[in-house]
C-alpha cells in the first residue's frame, strides 16, 4: 500500500514536472515567406523584424513588426500579460527577450509597418547602427516602447 | 505682350543651344560614365556606348538623358547603390543593371530617385539587386517597359521591385517583375496608374500598398506569388481586368483586402488561388463583373465588412463561394452567376427561380474547424448543405442572392 502510494506520488510529481516544463516560454523560429502577422495579416518577409508573443498556455503568436504586437497585445489585455521576444535586428531568427532589449526608434528605418523601431541585443550594436543610418533617432527599453501611444 | 515672348525665347536660348551629346564607352570621348556625368550640363544627352561599366555609385543631380546603346552594363560590384537620381527631368533609358549592393538596415536600390520630379526609367534591365527601382519623395515619374529579376539564391534579402515611398504621380506600366520579396510596393503614394505589368513568383506579394489612395490598377498579371496581393489601409481604389493566379498556401490571398474602402473591383479575373479574395475590415466596396474560378475559396468575407456589393460576378468550380464568420447583413449580392445554384427558370428570364444563399454550412463548419476540409466531396457533406438549403438554421438568412443568374455573365 506504502509502495503504492509511492508510486503514485512520484507519478503525481512527474507528471507536474513534465507540465510545469511544458509551460517555459519557448519561441518558435519565424519561417520568413509563410508566416503571417496575428495583427496585420502580412506574410512576414523582412528578417531584421519580427516578434513573438507567448501567452500564459505558451501559445505563440508571431507578429512582423512591433506596433502590431502592441496593438494586439492593448486589445487582447489578458491576463497575466504574454511574454513578448523580439527579433534581434543584427541576427536573423535570434530572439531577445523584451526586457532586455535596446530599441532604435529612428525615421529612416523602414520597418515593415512603419513603427520604426529595431532590435538589438546591446547598446554598442545598437550605437553601430544608428551611426550607419548618419546617427539620430532614439534609445528605448521595453518599458518607452510599451508607452508609444 | 511680344517683349515678354521674345524674353523668354532668349533665356530658354543659351540652354537650346548648349544642349549636346556626350559619347561614352571605348574609344569614345568619355571613356568612363563618372568622367561624362562630372563634364556634362543640365539639358544634355549622354550616348552610352554597350559594354560593362564597373564605376561604383553613380549620381545624376542635373537634369540629363541617359540613352544605352546596345544595353551597356553597369555593375554594382554587389557593394552599393548602382545610380541615385536626385534632379529632375531625368530619364534613363536601355541600360542593363546588376549586382547592386544588399543594404544593412537601409533600402539599397539598382536605380534609387529620392525627392525630385519628372523621372523617366524605361527599357531597362535590372537584376540582382536588393531592391530594383526605389522612389521616394518624388512627383510625376514614369517606370515603364522594364525587366526587374531579384537574386532567388538571396530571396530573404532581397527588397520590392519596384518600390515607391511618398510620391504622387506615378506610372508603372509593363514592366515584368520576378524574384524580389514584393514585387511593386507602394507606400503613401497616391494619383498613380499602374497597367499592364506581368508580376510573378516573387517571395511575397506581387502587389502591395498600404496607405495609397486614388490609384488606378489595371490589365496587371499577378501570378504565382507566394502570398498573392495585399492591398492594405487606402481608399478610392480602382482595380480593373487584372488577373490574379496561382496564390497558393493558408497565408496566401489572390487579393487580402484590409482596411480598404469606397474602391471598385471590376472585371478581374481570379483562378487557382486558395482564396481568391478576403476581406477584413473594408467597407462600401463594389465587386462587379469578375469571374471566380477554381479557387478554394472564392470569397471571405469578415463580419467587420459592411456595405459591400457584390453583382454580376460568375462564381464557377469554386470549392467554396463564400465563407465568413458572420451574418454579413448589411452587404449586397445581386445577379451573381453561382455554378452551385442548381435552381430553375420557368418563365425563361434568365434569372433562377429560386434565391441562392452562397454560404453553404459545410463552409461555416470549416471555417470554425479548419481540419474538417478532409471530408470536403464526402456524402455526408453534401447531405447536410442539402438540408441546410432547404431549411436554413445555421447558416446567415439574410445572406441571400435573390436574382441569381441562371447562365455564366459573359464578361
Amino acid at each position: 500500500m506504502t509502495a503504492c502510494r509511492s508510486i503514485l506520488s512520484v507519478a503525481v510529481a512527474t507528471f507536474a514536472f513534465l507540465t510545469l516544463a511544458g509551460c517555459e516560454a519557448k519561441t518558435q523560429p519565424i519561417r520568413y515567406g509563410q508566416d503571417e502577422c496575428t495583427g496585420c495579416k502580412m506574410t512576414l518577409a523582412n528578417p531584421r523584424y519580427g516578434a513573438e508573443l507567448i501567452t500564459a498556455k505558451g501559445k505563440v503568436l508571431k507578429f512582423d513588426d512591433l506596433n502590431c504586437l502592441l496593438t494586439f497585445q492593448k486589445q487582447a489585455a489578458t491576463t497575466p500579460a504574454p511574454r513578448a521576444f523580439i527579433i534581434d535586428s543584427n541576427h536573423a531568427n535570434i530572439f531577445l527577450p523584451a526586457e532586455q532589449t535596446y530599441f532604435l526608434q529612428h525615421e529612416r528605418l523602414r520597418t515593415p509597418m512603419g513603427s520604426h523601431l529595431a532590435a538589438f541585443a546591446t547598446e554598442t550594436e545598437l550605437e553601430t547602427a544608428r551611426s550607419q543610418l548618419g546617427g539620430g533617432g532614439k534609445i528605448l527599453r521595453w518599458a518607452d516602447v510599451l508607452r508609444i501611444p | 505682350m511680344h517683349r515678354l515672348i521674345l524674353s523668354a525665347l532668349i533665356c530658354l536660348a543659351p540652354a537650346a543651344l548648349s544642349a549636346a551629346e556626350l559619347q561614352i564607352g571605348a574609344g569614345q570621348k568619355f571613356a568612363t560614365l563618372r568622367s561624362a556625368l562630372a563634364a556634362a550640363h543640365a539639358g544634355d544627352t549622354l550616348t552610352v556606348h554597350g559594354g560593362v561599366y564597373r564605376e561604383g555609385p553613380l549620381v545624376i543631380d542635373k537634369p540629363l538623358t541617359l540613352v544605352g546603346l546596345d544595353h551597356p552594363q553597369l555593375d554594382g560590384a554587389s557593394t552599393d547603390e548602382i545610380l541615385t537620381i536626385t534632379a529632375p527631368h531625368v530619364t534613363v533609358r536601355g541600360f542593363d543593371l546588376s549586382h547592386g549592393g544588399t543594404g544593412n538596415l537601409t533600402d539599397v536600390a539598382g536605380i534609387k530617385v529620392a525627392n525630385t520630379h519628372h523621372v523617366t526609367l524605361e527599357h531597362n534591365r535590372i537584376s540582382d539587386c536588393s531592391f530594383g527601382i526605389h522612389f521616394s519623395k518624388t512627383q510625376d515619374g514614369v517606370i515603364r517597359d522594364n525587366e526587374i529579376h531579384g537574386f532567388p539564391a538571396r530571396a530573404e534579402s532581397n527588397g520590392n521591385g519596384i518600390h515607391a515611398w511618398s510620391c504622387e504621380r506615378i506610372t508603372i506600366a509593363n514592366n515584368h517583375v520576378t524574384g524580389h520579396r514584393d514585387g511593386i510596393y507602394l507606400e503613401f503614394t497616391t494619383d498613380s496608374a499602374i497597367a499592364r505589368n506581368v508580376v510573378e513568383s516573387n517571395l511575397r506579394y506581387g502587389l502591395h500598398f498600404m496607405f495609397s489612395h486614388r490609384n488606378a490598377y489595371r490589365e496587371n498579371s499577378f501570378l504565382s506569388n507566394g502570398a498573392g496581393v495585399a492591398v492594405m489601409y487606402s481608399h478610392h481604389v480602382k482595380m480593373e481586368a487584372n488577373h490574379f493566379s496561382r496564390s497558393w498556401g493558408s497565408a496566401a490571398y489572390g487579393l487580402l483586402l484590409k482596411d480598404m474602402d469606397d474602391s471598385q473591383i471590376v472585371g478581374n479575373t481570379f483562378d487557382h488561388n486558395s482564396t481568391a479574395v478576403c476581406m477584413q475590415n473594408s467597407n462600401r466596396m463594389t465587386f462587379e463583373r469578375n469571374e471566380f474560378r477554381e479557387n478554394g475559396w472564392a470569397l471571405q468575407v469578415q463580419s467587420s465588412c459592411t456595405d459591400n456589393a457584390f453583382a454580376g460576378n460568375n462564381f464557377i468550380g469554386n470549392s467554396f463561394d463564400l465563407a465568413t464568420n458572420g451574418q454579413l447583413d448589411l452587404n449586397r449580392f445581386d445577379n451573381n452567376y453561382w455554378d452551385k445554384a442548381e435552381s430553375y427558370d420557368l418563365n425563361r428570364d434568365g434569372i433562377a427561380d429560386t434565391p441562392y444563399r452562397p454560404v453553404s454550412l459545410f463552409a461555416m463548419l470549416v471555417n470554425r474547424m479548419p481540419t474538417a476540409v478532409l471530408l470536403l466531396r464526402s456524402p455526408l457533406a453534401h447531405f447536410l448543405d442539402q438540408a441546410e438549403r432547404i431549411i436554413p438554421s445555421l447558416t446567415p438568412d439574410r445572406l441571400i442572392d435573390l436574382k441569381p443568374a441562371m447562365h455564366p455573365h459573359t464578361l
